[in-house]
């Protein structure tokens, strides 16, 4: 099975949404990582058919997504609305979308996502009584009880804890080794980096980079970052750094002093030792850039 | 195969949850009380006149379209509004099955609460049986006039995000207002086929002549409109794009 869009763009009369994106999803996890309004959920409505395009093309398997719903036989998509059916318990609910699956055995089929996404203790009672995270985990339970070839998720881990992410991000491996093809949406760069072998970077509607996890990660770690370090003595630091080399400039600022460098792992590997041997006490080092934001417009000038 | 048993099972619910069925109950019971409070201080009114007074202002004006409007507005309105059309319609199901499931069950909703909502009030309001088919006219209209109203709120909730405001708007200002100022407009009131029909089915003498158009336009029109209801309903989830977002 594969997912292929061909400069699938999406637009609402003068505005943009989805720009002339081409890509091809094979089995394994992808990551589509990009800012709020991106148009990662864009990308994943016209793969999943409730979006027309535009222009260009989305087949899933060869088929048009637009107005086939057969393709939904071996596919499972996770919208991220919270919108459910919160008058079932959970088990209704994703008992509802086995039988709507035409699944052999519905009620089997539901005990067994269930159990995958760990929800048995509430299962039986309303969803109108779950946290954030519990919704997720049903949600996730009903698109997988027909054990689907594709499994589109939108942001899936909000709302999840630390844990519950651990958990949902072994399981979605553990379907990608088993042969599916898993697409997930995040605005959250560690989210992607610790899940997805491939990520496609979405930015302003457009394909701004893809490639291997580690490919990105390289990316966006080789980015000259700034850091504000807080010391004992700044002037002292400051001129053991300039001594040393490899930064972009060193600047005095009110909370101390402002490091600009394109290495960031030579760089915070020495700054310790600068500091000793200077003879200065780091008091604090804050990083200014880490937005997703800047990372997002130096891919995007890259 | 055009209904869809999961599909059906969950617009039953769907359409009675919410604390909607107290809405629908305490409706359908308003004419039945009115009924019996006319049965116990009319004296020795006509029980004809009150009982079509009691159907036609509150029954056919009131409690029909607005517990249709009730149950449609738990279906695919508010299933796009809050977003769970796409459990539904990501499915390898038709969409001419998820509409026609949806539609056949809402209505038969409707059509329970009405029908037995007229039958109860008109037989509490005669006093006795029903030997001029008064009330088996009105529960008959009950019926027609509970599946055209259900069928055009689905359809106004897959056109509009408004579709209940639409409802209410059509119901107060086209048929209440507009269709009795301006005849020509009559053909295209439910109202105007629920009444015509009444007329056709009782036999009381002298005729009452509660519809103004003719009987052949309301039978007509009432099947073109529920035709069009359904094939706009089925359209329109074929066609159905979610609301533009990140």
């Amino acid at each position: 099975m594969t997912v292929e869009l061909k400069s699938a763009s999406k637009w609402y009369g003068n505005v943009v949404a989805v720009n002339d994106v081409s890509f091809t999803l094979g089995p394994g996890v992808t990551g589509l990582l990009g800012p709020n309004g991106a148009g990662k959920t864009t990308i994943l409505n016209m793969i999943v058919g409730l979006l027309r395009p535009s222009g260009g093309t989305v087949t899933v398997s060869g088929t048009a997504s637009w107005q086939h719903p057969e393709i939904y036989g071996s596919l499972g998509f996770v919208p991220e609305s919270e919108g459910v059916y919160s008058f079932l318990t959970g088990y209704e609910f994703v008992l509802l979308n086995a039988r709507l699956q035409r699944v052999a055995d519905p009620a089997a089929a539901a005990t067994r996502a269930i159990a995958q996404v760990e929800l048995e203790q509430a299962q039986h009672r309303p969803i109108a009584t779950y946290s954030k995270g519990m919704r997720q985990r049903a949600k996730i339970a009903s698109v997988m009880v027909h054990e689907p070839k594709v499994l589109l998720l939108d942001e899936p881990f909000n709302g999840m804890d630390p844990k519950q992410r651990v958990q949902m991000m072994a399981l979605l491996r553990r379907l990608a080794d088993e042969g599916c093809i898993v697409l997930v949406s995040s605005h959250i760069l560690e989210e992607v980096d610790r899940l997805a072998d491939t990520v496609l970077v979405i930015i302003g509607g457009r394909l701004a980079a893809s490639g291997s996890s580690r490919v990105i990660r390289q990316l966006m770690t080789d980015r000259p970052h700034t850091f504000t370090v807080r010391t004992s003595d700044d002037r002292a630091l400051a001129a053991a750094i300039v001594r040393q080399g490899g930064t972009r400039g060193v600047d005095f600022v009110p909370e101390g002093i402002m490091v600009r460098t394109a290495d960031l792992g030579a760089f915070t590997r020495a700054l310790p030792m600068l500091a000793r041997e200077a003879n200065v006490s780091i008091l604090e080092v804050h990083p200014t850039d880490e937005s997703l934001e800047s990372v997002f417009s130096y891919l995007v000038q890259g | 195969m055009l209904i869809n048993s999961a599909i059906a099972g969950l617009t039953w619910r769907q359409s009675l949850a919410k604390r909607r069925w107290i809405i629908v109950v305490v409706l359908a019971a308003l004419p039945v009380i009115m009924a019996l409070v006319t049965r116990i201080y009319s004296g020795n009114d006509d029980p004809i006149v009150m009982i079509t007074d009691i159907l036609q202002n509150l029954s056919v004006v009131v409690v029909i379209p607005v517990i249709a409007l009730t149950l449609a507005s738990s279906g695919f309105g508010a299933e796009v509004d809050d977003g769970t059309v796409v459990y539904l319609i990501t499915k390898p199901i038709s969409r001419v099955e998820v509409v026609i499931t949806k539609l056949l069950v809402t209505s038969a909703i409707c059509i329970g609460a009405t029908v037995l909502s007229t039958l109860a009030a008109g037989l509490i309001g005669l006093q006795h049986l029903d030997p001029t088919r008064l009330v088996v006219g009105f529960t008959v209209a009950a019926a027609l006039g509970s599946f055209l109203y259900t069928a055009i709120f689905l359809a106004l909730g897959l056109i509009t995000r408004r579709g209940m405001l639409v409802g209410l708007i059509y119901l107060v200002v086209w048929e209440g207002t507009i269709s009795q100022l301006f005849p020509g407009t009559r053909s295209l009131s439910v109202r105007q086929y629920m009444l015509v029909v009444t007329d056709a089915i009782s036999t009381v003498d002298p005729m009452l002549h509660l519809g103004k158009i003719p009987t052949a336009t309301a039978y007509q029109m009432s099947v073109i409109v529920g035709v069009l209801a359904v094939a706009l309903c089925i359209h329109r989830l074929r066609t159905f794009e979610v609301g533009q977002s990140g």
